[in-house]
């Protein structure tokens, strides 16, 4: 123990943060002269610490002054917070000068781990695209650390009521560092419970160890033994040592446990929060782009420059600087292609690219390839076809040679001597031998054959005096390459003018034929044969290319350039603010409204429902076919039980309304009405109006409107799915109380009626023949359910009716009737039943979509046509505009009505899609319509209404990419997958929660058994006297 | 006094306590070996320490630095955390020390991490839903985060122990074999008696004597000290008295390696977790990867020769390149933010990986200090004159 003191240089005891340094025991270390000698044998107690029996020589001895830190956690974590500025400077000093002890170095860790998290955290949530997730990375953070550092304190509690030590005891030391005082167990510095009194305050008065005795009693260390002080030490430092080893040994799992909990817990109420900061801040910024737009449009200008300006939007830099260095009146080469590169990806992810390029090109900004001529280029022409000529003439030369070479080669392999002397012809015969013309090739042999008349020695000089035309090609030898009147004529042929600023001309390929038609005419009048015509004029063309190309330029029309660039980027600008607000309202985006809507109102749903662990456990399966049965049940006795009924109808209603409005006024925000327009709206006319008062606009202005359509289109298509999968389950419900009437509708009320149905109805009920009324009613209201529940999203469209109901042969594909009836009592309005508890605006929505969905199905065509004329209104409108209305009796007029409703509901549902115009003239002959309905005398123009009725966006096939997305959620898969989430966080909540017990429950044994006699320590006490004693 | 109260039962001494083991510290009984201890290459055979136990008494020494010597102490350590101090920490040992107590803190270091990815993959629900997806992601990028976190603080070690050690000679990573002569650990389940301890992992307790060699005189003596010292830039006429020159600046070195092996660490598992956030790991870029391992390597019917190189395409397809596409997309970012974060995070760590090589360079070499001069130089160079 006493070794323990010794290897301080100083000895600290307790000081009160009132009391001044006690001065009185002053010690002295040295490892190479041990003060006390090892004992020979046994064990003798440590004389009492004295400046008397420690004489420090030649040495001043440190004024002790460490002390037991007595905090509390604001205290303690105040501390802590201050400690981190000590840290920098260890590490400043470290780092930089190379000075430090274990001590400062060990903090430079602690110091860097943090700032490690801290750069962790930062750059998750800088890659995290919303703020709500950015919040998450540090609220997981904080929760981290919160509960590695509440962890051990969390244990120590338990430790310290139990057994009066407190295991995350800290103490200064006399140089003022902060340290854990049970962290190094062989080194602990017990003087500093020297004076401690029994309320664990320094007081000079106290006896030695008075809070220690204290502890020792608590601890149940016999009184009456001999050293009392150093056993209660060790049984301290037992303790203190098991209560570190089981921090260690739990605090990988709590760590996460623990901050996985505060984390989860946190999200709900952040989540709220956030989304609605983020709301009320992107509205504020809709708020002033909106009034910033309307004086602009106020304003009446139409300079660009001038607009950026007043709207107050700041251009991108980058994009700016590489806009200005790239825009020229000339482009060469290169220069053009990066401009339409650097608009290439500028405008790649937005519908008007290609409007952008094609008012480029057709409205004469940006010309066509040309050359650009002056005298440079002729005399460059010049000098290049000279060169082209001669190395057309080497290469001719060097082949020659070759060839050459190969016959020879050839030859020896054979074994064909060759000498100067050799006929050429002879050599000839040899190779024309079948076996070696194989081997050869007949393209060589065809060659060596012109040279027949010579010998190798001959034929060798015609190819170093380079006569041309002895081998074959007559007229080059003559021929060097092109004059400046060869290239003028060229020129004058290729239609090009010289122009003052050198640019009037055509595109290269004009020169190209050129100069192809002048080497096969300069070639011509030497008799040259069509193959060096050929050959030569392509080699020349190839030759020349780059140097044409050099003079190959575009022409920019700068001004016009700058405009529509800089007014498409200010739309781009713009839309991207109007983005961002939809990626906190109603984009897919994870922490916007509508995903905080998916997240919790399934779940709502389903608790208002009440299943039962099993029956959640049965919907939340992989098998999903029980699901839907049991969701029938569900349905089946919240219809016996008006009562329920109608509380779960008010409450799914209250639910899912507050999700649908925040949706629809996201909506409304963004597109707005023609009397109220949206922001979006609003840009649209702000750039339409720059763009209009601009020479070019035809384009551009139909990719604005296109991009508008797209957009309005796409988050309409979001709104109608949220409504369509919210209400869903609510008109399920409804659907399910009519399920006995409509069986009883299609199949008569009782066996006699069946069987005269089924006889008069031959190909409606063309299903149920053969069948009992029983059997058919069974299968029917089975059949009815399913539709209900099942099968109502897109991927079940073109077999809705089709399937087989349970029992029966085939399903009712061929019967319009049937589907007609299936499809008004799966897409009709609610009933009495249901409508009664919802407000009528809910109603009103709920109705309209479904019936928008039912249209899929309704095949009008057939029912008013008679014909299969496919998905589209073709024929619908026919027979609704070409009704005979004197014909019809109050009852066909009212269908006839409720036909011409539909086709009205049909073409609002289609604003973004139809143009203005179109939309407004559909309404007028929709009106008119119904007046004609009422009095038939009424002038009306069928035909008029009939064409511009057949509009392509009234075709409802499979591959109505509208439909498709605004389908909305199957209610089976609704719940299911509600289930599931359920299910998944029960088993996550099981998890963690189970973690956290279990590991509290093994923290608690553990700690009932500390300090207790074990294998480490026997606890053999000497009691004074000298008689040993176990302890109790 | 009397013998009062000892558990340990052995004498106690100033220098063992203080970690020095000379030989009149030596306890009564020699240790023995322990369960999980290992043998290595550079030790003395079985019989020939046996016979050297009985004669002399055992010392500490060094571990000759070679990767199976490293692989084996690194297995034995890990191992001794769960088999035996925490069972000595969890008994409370009366001689359990501040080593036991950081190896033990390893524990939840190494636990902690996987277990929060996995606890957050345990959590993610099975909506069809965007952001069930997402948060699918973000578990495979929290689990690939973790994996990057420890790659990036070892990375950050070793690139300071490798330039300390080719510029100044002095391995950081040099292990020695500690031997405890405590009480509890001679007999019974937990006996502990080697602790592998690094000869430069304390600033203020040095190993300096482990580097001393045997010799007659201080030349040979000091053979370690003036291969260091040359390394250290101090010519020849110091040599007589290298160990005292080199020791302040042998300890500057330890520092600022330390400081900036933290510093660095800091700013590489910054960077780890930035790659692990990106793009490159995401389901898309690992299309097919099951089916690689499924039918390319543990495929049927295929020769040794094509599973080893599918699984060389694998590595190199779904570890290596991801690993350079991914650490190309945390510099370009997706958008201002994130490539400014991504650029700032790589160049601070390029920046601060330079700057500590170079300091600690320049700050370690003798020429940059004043050196007192032995007299026995101060002759030498007389001479010279």
């Amino acid at each position: 123990m006493s070794g323990d003191l010794l290897k301080k240089l100083t000895i600290a005891t307790y000081k009160s943060p009132s009391s001044p340094a006690v001065k009185q025991n002053t010690v002295v270390s040295t490892t190479s002269q041990p003060v006390f000698k090892a004992p020979e044998e046994g064990y003798k107690e440590p004389l009492p610490l004295s400046a008397a029996n420690i004489a420090p020589i030649g040495m001043i001895p440190h004024s002790p002054n460490g002390y037991l830190v007595k905090e509390n956690i604001f205290q303690s974590a105040k501390s802590t917070v201050k400690s981190y500025g000590q840290y920098a400077g260890y590490l400043y000093k470290a780092a930089i000068k190379g000075e430090g002890t274990d001590y400062s170095v060990g903090k430079v860790n602690d110091l860097t781990i943090r700032a490690g998290s801290l750069g962790i955290a930062g750059i998750l949530a800088a890659t995290k695209t919303f703020s709500f997730a950015r919040g998450m990375e540090f609220v997981g953070l904080t929760t981290w650390f919160a509960s590695m550092m509440i962890w051990p304190k969390i244990i120590g509690k338990p430790v310290e009521w139990m057994y009066g030590v407190n295991p995350n005891l800290k103490y200064v030391d006399s140089y003022g560092r902060r340290k854990s005082f049970f962290e190094d167990p062989q080194y602990l510095s017990w003087d500093l419970f020297r004076h401690i009194d029994k309320n664990g305050k320094y007081n000079k008065n106290a006896s030695d160890y008075e809070y220690l005795n204290l502890i020792g009693d608590r601890l149940g260390i016999p009184r009456n033994i001999e050293n009392r002080n150093e056993a209660i030490q060790d049984k301290m430092r037992q303790v203190a040592t098991q209560t570190n080893a089981l921090v260690m040994l739990t605090a990988g799992v709590m760590t996460p446990v623990i901050s996985s909990i505060v984390a989860d817990a946190a999200q709900t109420p952040l989540s709220k929060l956030i989304e609605k900061v983020r709301i009320s801040k992107q509205e504020k910024h809709l708020a002033e782009l909106e009034s910033n737009i309307d004086e602009v449009l106020k304003s009446k200008t139409a300079d660009i420059d001038e607009v950026i300006k007043k709207l107050g939007i700041e251009p991108d830099p980058e994009f700016t600087k590489e806009l200005d260095k790239s825009i020229k009146n000339v482009l060469k080469t290169n220069e053009y292609k990066e401009f339409e590169q650097l608009i290439e990806d500028r405008f790649k992810d937005t519908d008007f690219l290609i409007e952008l390029k094609r008012e480029m090109k057709n409205g004469g900004i940006l010309s066509e390839r040309m050359v650009r001529f002056d005298d440079g280029i002729q005399k460059e022409l010049v000098t290049e076809s000279q060169k082209a000529v001669a190395k057309f003439k080497d290469n001719v030369i060097e082949g020659f040679k070759t060839f050459d070479l190969e016959i020879r080669n050839f030859c020896k392999e054979q074994g064909i001597i060759i000498d100067d002397k050799t006929n050429i012809s002879d050599v000839y015969k040899k190779l024309n031998a079948p076996k070696i013309k194989r081997k050869i090739g007949c393209a060589k042999l065809g060659r060596l054959k012109a040279f027949e008349k010579y010998t190798f020695k001959e034929f060798n000089e015609l190819i170093e005096n380079r006569e041309f035309t002895k081998l074959g090609y007559r007229g080059l030898e003559t021929f060097d390459g092109f004059d400046l009147k060869n290239v003028d004529l060229a020129i004058e042929a290729a239609n090009y003018r010289k122009a003052s600023d050198g640019l009037r001309g055509y595109g290269p390929e004009a020169l190209n034929v050129q100069i192809n038609n002048k080497v096969n005419w300069l070639l011509g009048e030497r008799n040259a044969t069509d193959s060096l015509k050929e050959d030569l004029s392509k080699f020349m063309l190839e030759y020349l290319s780059p140097t044409i190309e050099k003079h190959t330029v575009k022409r920019l029309n700068t001004e016009q350039a700058e405009r529509i660039i800089k007014t498409l980027d200010l739309y781009k600008t713009l839309l991207a603010k109007v983005d961002e607000y939809a990626a906190t309202t109603i984009k897919d985006k994870t922490g916007a409204a509508t995903a905080n809507s998916w997240e919790k109102i399934p779940q709502k749903y389903l608790k208002l429902l009440k299943f039962s662990e099993e029956e959640l456990a049965m919907l939340a399966a992989p098998d999903s076919r029980n699901a839907s049965d049991l969701l029938a049940k569900k349905f089946e006795s919240l219809i016996a039980n008006p009562q329920e009924y109608e509380k779960i109808v008010k409450e799914m209603t209250k639910i899912s309304k507050g999700a649908i409005f925040k949706e629809e006024a996201a909506l409304m925000n963004i597109m707005g009405t023609s009397e109220n327009p949206g922001i979006l709206t609003k840009i649209k006319n702000l750039i339409y109006h720059v763009t209009s008062n601009g020479p070019n606009k035809g384009n551009l202005l139909a990719g604005i409107d296109k991009h508008y359509r797209n957009t309005g289109v796409k988050y309409e298509m979001k709104v109608k799915n949220t409504i369509n999968s919210f209400s869903r389950p609510i008109k399920a419900m409804d659907t399910f109380g009519e399920i006995d009437k409509t069986v009883v509708k299609i199949l008569g009320s009782d066996v006699h009626e069946f069987l005269y149905r089924i006889g008069t109805q031959p190909e409606k009920l063309y299903a149920f023949k053969g069948f009992t009324y029983e059997q058919s009613k069974e299968s029917l209201k089975k059949f009815l359910r399913k539709l209900a529940l099942e099968n109502n999203d897109i991927n079940n469209w073109s077999t809705k009716y089709e399937a087989a109901p349970e029992g029966l042969a085939q399903g009712f594909r061929w019967s319009i009737d049937m589907c007609n009836e299936l499809n008004d009592f799966l897409h009709g309005g609610l009933t009495q039943r249901t409508a009664q508890y919802l407000p009528k605006e809910m109603v009103n929505k709920f109705d309209a979509n479904s019936f928008e969905m039912g249209v899929r199905y309704s095949r009008l065509e057939s029912v008013l046509a008679g014909g299969n004329i496919g998905n589209k209104l073709w024929g619908a409108v026919e027979e609704i505009f070409y009704a005979n209305i004197y014909a019809l009796d109050e009852k066909g007029k009212e269908l006839l009505t409720k036909r011409v409703e539909q086709l009205e509901h049909l073409a609002e549902s289609r604003r973004f899609e139809i143009s203005e115009e179109k939309l407004k003239d559909m309404r007028k002959t929709l009106n008119g319509f119904k007046g004609v309905i009422k009095n038939p005398h009424k002038p009306f123009d069928r035909q008029s209404a009939v064409n511009l009725f057949h509009s392509r966006e009234f075709i409802f096939d499979t591959n109505n990419l509208r439909l498709s997305k605004q389908a909305g959620k199957d209610v089976a898969d609704f719940f299911i997958d509600a289930a599931r989430n359920v299910r998944s966080r029960n088993k996550w909540t099981k998890l963690v929660w189970g973690l956290f017990g279990g590991t509290v429950a093994l923290s608690g044994l553990t700690i009932s058994m500390m300090g207790k006699k074990n294998y480490f320590n026997k606890d053999i006490y000497a009691r004074k006297g000298g008689q040993n004693v176990n302890r109790k | 006094m009397d013998f009062a109260y000892n558990p340990r039962g052995i004498m106690v001494s100033i220098s063992n306590i203080a970690g020095i083991n000379l030989k009149e510290t030596a306890s009564k009984s020699m240790p023995v070996k322990s369960s999980l201890q290992v043998n290595f290459g550079n030790e003395k055979s079985q019989d020939k320490v046996k016979e050297e136990n009985q004669t002399d008494y055992k010392h500490d020494h060094t571990i000759e630095n070679t990767v199976w010597n490293k692989f084996k102490v690194d297995v034995e350590k890990t191992a001794n955390i769960p088999f035996v101090h925490f069972p000595r920490g969890l008994g409370g040992a009366p001689d359990y020390t501040f080593f036991e107590f950081l190896q033990t803190a390893k524990f939840p270091y190494y636990v902690g991490g996987p277990i929060l990815a996995a606890l957050f993959y345990a959590g993610v629900k099975f909506d069809q839903f965007q952001s069930g997806k997402a948060a699918k992601n973000v578990a495979k990028h929290m689990a690939l985060g973790v994996g990057l976190y420890y790659l990036g603080a070892m990375a950050a070690k070793s690139i300071i122990n490798t330039s300390v050690k080719l510029t100044r000679g002095i391995d950081l990573e040099q292990s020695y074999r500690k031997i405890i002569p405590t009480s509890t650990n001679q007999t019974g389940a937990f006996k502990k008696d080697i602790e592998y301890h690094k000869v430069f992992e304390s600033v203020d307790f040095t190993r300096w004597d482990l580097l001393y060699e045997e010799g007659k005189n201080t030349e040979e003596i000091n053979e370690k000290y003036n291969k260091l010292a040359r390394k250290y830039g101090l010519n020849d006429e110091n040599m007589s008295d290298s160990d005292s020159t080199l020791k302040p600046l042998i300890k500057k070195t330890i520092v600022m390696a330390k400081a900036w092996q933290y510093a660095l660490t800091a700013l590489y598992v910054s960077l780890g977790i930035g790659m692990a956030n990106q793009k490159a790991w995401e389901k898309e870029s690992f299309f097919g990867f099951k089916e690689q391992i499924k039918e390319g390597i543990f495929g049927e019917n295929l020769s040794i020769k094509s599973r080893l190189k599918n699984s060389k395409n694998l590595v190199m397809d779904y570890m290596i390149k991801p690993f350079g596409k991914s650490f190309m997309e945390f510099w370009e970012g997706t958008n201002k933010l994130t490539s400014a974060v991504g650029k700032s995070t790589i160049l601070a760590a390029g920046a601060a990986t330079l700057l500590a090589n170079i300091l600690i360079i320049a700050k370690t070499s003798a020429r940059n200090h004043q050196l007192e001069k032995t007299p026995q130089a101060k002759s030498t160079e007389e001479k010279k004159n």
